[in-house]
């Protein structure tokens, strides 16, 4: 009885982790991607604008953080999307 | 019984040496510089009092849980509500938070190709799994995580203070709202002393032996915060510890460069990893000793000395809101804070229950007997209600925490009054009190 039970919360478990990855995946699989050679090479030019997307513990916990980005909260687009122009490249950084 | 006693111990330390102390301890040491090292022992001799408080309403009930004395004192109600609120929304809040950011050090710091997220599942279920089938080992890993901790913070301290630094900082005046509002931030950094007291079952003098614990976990964990809030004060920028995310990083990679990174990286996975395991473990105890004494409905496969359904419950609880992708959200730490503001006013509603048995005929005399002890428990309960008030009056964003701590509020009350109702339905414990029936 206590097995199945135990069973039962891991099966649960297991899909609620597959269905959060698959979801993550199929999202980052919708927006066009920049390789970080061409990213590097094109730093500095006023034309880029790299936004750096990551909210909460994401953008909180990581050492790591593009010195040019510009810190920009995802759930607040409305805010901020007009400050920047159509013709600049924006490259959304959230990982 | 040595193990025992370090257990104990270790349980007590591990979240005030969580990340998240060390984070609040540097953006605050950063904000008021020396100002808040004054701070700190205050706070300690706030939370020393409420230790004793915890240990002499212990003795009072040598065989129940703390929810017993809540029940005595405040009625069943509060009693399953206010350890709802702080405790368990508190457990799955931090724990989600704290295995992420692990996941990040080790993605960062250790390995650069392993998921972070992947990091985070395994940490978790490892710890499940050590809770589940190997209760010795989970106390020796919170031992050596604990320690690990200690001597790594001691190690970078004392590289910091033999080695001559070119420059060493000083800080401007500090205003009164940023030193209230840190003196009051004091108050959380002692926070989780008391995860020590679910080893109650296992000890034959609890008032004595757990009173120990606590004080000795306050105090060294008080000294050891102490010593590194002077390092990170006199080696990097006050503006600059302020404002980082990771102000211990910041001040190992200043003080060693790639190594003190590095053990900064060992430091932060212990203690995520021992804050995790002590909030597991204590949480999960406590929650079964809550149905065990008809404040929770029964929790299937909870018997006394393997709360498997608790444990079960908080882990899946924090695995879904990893999964869905919570720990990204800013209303994660929003959570965390009302989570640890509810835990400061379960202090607070201790020293409450303490001073009303005091009042009654049963208890007052088992107590300890003079003014001092009615003014000191005041006092305590005044300062600490002080730091809640505080910390909401000068909270950034109070509309995100009064919604999240009304949220929190709304559910712990439906489960208390559910609670409350399954318990008197049930007819199991008509003889409303555990201590009678032993």
């Amino acid at each position: 009885m206590m097995r199945a039970k135990f069973l039962i919360v891991w099966v649960l478990l297991s899909i609620l982790i597959i269905w959060g990855a698959y979801v993550k995946m199929v999202m980052a699989q919708e927006a066009p991607t920049m390789k970080k050679e061409e990213l590097k090479k094109r730093l500095g030019s006023p034309e880029l604008i790299i936004v750096d997307v990551r909210s909460g513990r994401d953008w909180k916990a990581s050492e790591f953080k593009i010195k040019a980005a510009v810190h920009e909260d995802p759930n607040d687009f409305d805010s901020w999307s007009a400050k920047y122009r159509l013709e600049q490249t924006i490259v959304i950084y959230c990982a | 019984m040595k193990l025992l006693t370090a257990f104990s111990v270790a349980l007590s330390m591990a979240l005030m040496l969580s990340p998240g102390s060390l984070i609040l301890l540097g953006n605050s040491i950063g904000a008021t510089c020396s100002l808040f090292l004054l701070f700190i022992p205050v706070a300690i001799g706030v939370q020393i009092i409420t230790a004793m408080t915890y240990g002499q309403l212990h003795s009072l009930f040598p065989r129940g849980g703390e929810g017993l004395f809540l029940k005595e004192a405040l009625g069943p109600i509060p009693a399953i509500a206010v350890p709802l609120c702080s405790r368990v929304c508190f457990t799955v809040c931090a724990s989600t938070g704290m295995l992420v950011t692990a996941g990040f050090v080790f993605n960062e710091v250790f390995v650069y190709w392993f998921p972070n997220f992947a990091f985070a599942f395994i940490m978790l279920g490892v710890l499940l799994a050590i809770n589940l089938f190997e209760n010795r080992v989970a106390e020796i890993l919170q031992i050596v995580s604990v320690l690990t901790v200690c001597l790594g913070l001691i190690f970078l301290c004392i590289v910091a203070l033999l080695h001559r630094f070119p420059v060493e900082f000083t800080c401007s005046e500090v205003d009164f709202t940023l030193a209230m509002r840190a003196a009051c931030l004091g108050l959380l950094l002692f926070v989780g002393f008391d995860l020590a007291g679910s080893l109650k079952r296992n000890r034959k003098d609890p008032h004595e032996n757990l009173t120990r614990s606590m004080l000795v976990g306050i105090v060294l964990a008080g000294a050891l915060l102490c010593l590194w809030g002077f390092v990170s004060m006199i080696r990097v920028p006050p503006d600059k510890l302020a404002e980082s995310t990771i102000p211990h990083t910041l001040t190992a990679r200043i003080i060693m460069g790639q190594s003190g990174r590095i053990t900064m990286g060992i430091v932060v996975l212990a203690a995520a990893c021992g804050a995790v395991n002590a909030l597991l473990m204590s949480v999960s105890r406590w929650m079964a000793d809550m149905a065990f004494e008809g404040l929770l409905p029964f929790l299937p496969g909870t018997v006394r000395n393997r709360p498997l359904f608790p444990l079960l419950l908080l882990t899946a609880g924090t695995a879904s809101m990893m999964a869905a992708g919570i720990a990204g959200s800013p209303n994660l730490d929003t959570y965390i804070r009302a989570g640890l503001l509810f835990w400061l006013l379960h202090y607070a509603l201790i020293h409450l229950s303490a001073l009303i048995l005091k009042k009654r005929t049963q208890y007052g005399p088992k107590l300890p007997q003079g003014t001092g002890y009615m003014v000191s428990r005041v006092l305590s309960m005044s300062l600490i209600l002080a730091g809640f008030i505080g910390l909401m009056w000068w909270e950034n964003d109070a509309a995100s925490l009064i919604k999240s701590m009304a949220v929190i509020s709304v559910v712990a009350l439906g489960i208390g009054l559910i609670g409350r109702g399954l318990y008197l339905k049930s007819g199991k414990f008509e003889n409303n009190n555990y201590e009678r029936k032993q």
